[in-house]
């Protein structure tokens, strides 16, 4: 087992098989730095937490394939991003400093996917963007690809 | 607790999402904000772009020609045509026409791509040769500011290579000219090579006295 710690002092423990999908562990792990408690200065709990629980759920990648648990895997993946979107960015971020390659794909082409067909409008109310752009500069925008502002695709819905 | 593991930024985390959307979202996203739009216009970015998986091109092959039996003149135009990801020897591979573009009058050459980027050469003349840059992606064109070296008046054109790259150290794209030109009056080859060079970041041009290349061999340039 590994102790895990989080910035705001709270521990977990995480099987090895586990916690070694992450690269950043794993080496640690490699070089005997991961003696007792190992602290991560970037993660708070509640991020902390979702990561065990996909490495909990990804432990044995190779075997679910063997045993066709892939589809169980897949529908996991497609809960585990539901969330919002400052989670989903601390994820990401946890995700790149743990070095957990899988991880990273899921969440950056879950956001990728959402915000794809979404409108201007749409994009800033989700993200909580303020337009820092004058109305000229903007419209430069447009002018530059009209085409890219058209489309029966694009959506207006915040989601 | 000192530690550089701060390294990755939220501005990070942003390019990470951004660079697996198709070409249509970015354009439309430049609009979004400042922060946004400079992200998106970055060169960093714009490599981080092309590397992504899922924009990973297939081969295009981009095809320039003037059908001399086009009535009342000939008709110059280039078409783009994407081939299949596996091409086997010997067998002619099935291509898809990307784009046409007709009646191109003054067009002279094409370079590149570069990363998606192609360079456009107008004009036929000693003295009025423009270049431009063109992403046909997101369809936009960026005109080079006019350059011509110091010319002579009995220089004549002779030849002339360019080529395009991305400059790795400063991250920026280049564009080199070479002409050679024909001295009119003693009929003979003006025994200079003229050489210039574009930067994107500086949008300027910069005349390169140096290396003193033979003025009569062939040269290739990538």
């Amino acid at each position: 087992m590994v102790k895990l710690k989080s910035n705001d002092d709270k521990e977990f423990e995480v099987e090895e098989a586990a916690v070694i999908q992450s690269e950043m562990i794993k080496n640690m792990i490699e070089d005997g730095c991961a003696t007792s408690v190992i602290p991560l200065p970037n993660i708070d709990s509640k991020t902390l937490i979702k990561v065990i629980e996909y490495l909990n759920k990804h432990i044995n990648m190779g075997k679910a394939a063997e045993t066709g648990e892939e589809d169980d895997l897949k529908e996991f993946d497609e809960q585990f991003v539901n969330m919002g979107w400052e989670e989903l960015f601390d994820v990401i971020m946890a995700a790149n400093y743990l070095n957990i390659h899988e991880l990273m794909e899921l969440c950056c082409q879950s956001a990728a996917d959402r915000l794809k067909n979404k409108s201007v409008r749409a994009v800033r109310e989700m993200l909580k963007i303020t337009n820092d752009l004058t109305e000229e500069e903007e419209q430069e925008i447009i002018n530059d690809a009209p085409w890219a502002f058209e489309g029966p695709e694009i959506d207006d819905t915040v989601n | 607790m000192t530690s550089n593991t701060q390294i990755y930024s939220p501005e990070e985390t942003l390019t990470d999402i951004l660079a697996r959307l198709p070409v249509k979202s970015l354009l439309r996203f430049k609009r979004v904000c400042k922060r946004w739009c400079d992200l998106i216009k970055s060169v960093r970015f714009i490599r981080k772009h092309c590397d992504s998986p899922g924009n990973r091109t297939r081969p295009v092959v981009c095809k320039f020609g003037v059908d001399y039996n086009h009535e009342p003149e000939p008709l110059r135009a280039f078409n783009f045509y994407v081939l299949p990801e596996k091409i086997f020897a010997g067998i002619v591979p099935t291509h898809h026409r990307l784009y046409r573009c007709e009646g191109v009058t003054d067009f002279r050459c094409i370079y590149g791509p570069v990363d998606g980027l192609f360079v456009l050469e107008n004009g036929h003349y000693l003295d009025n040769v423009r270049f431009c840059w063109w992403n046909p992606a997101t369809k936009e064109c960026r005109l080079m500011p006019k350059f011509n070296f110091e010319l002579d008046l009995f220089f004549e054109d002779h030849s002339r290579t360019a080529g395009m790259g991305l400059d790795l150290v400063n991250n920026d794209y280049k564009f080199l000219w070479i002409r050679v030109f024909y001295n009119d009056e003693k009929r003979e080859v003006y025994p200079k090579t003229y050489v210039a060079l574009y930067s994107l970041n500086n949008d300027s041009w910069k005349v390169l006295d140096e290396p003193d290349l033979a003025y009569d061999c062939e040269l290739c340039v990538t």
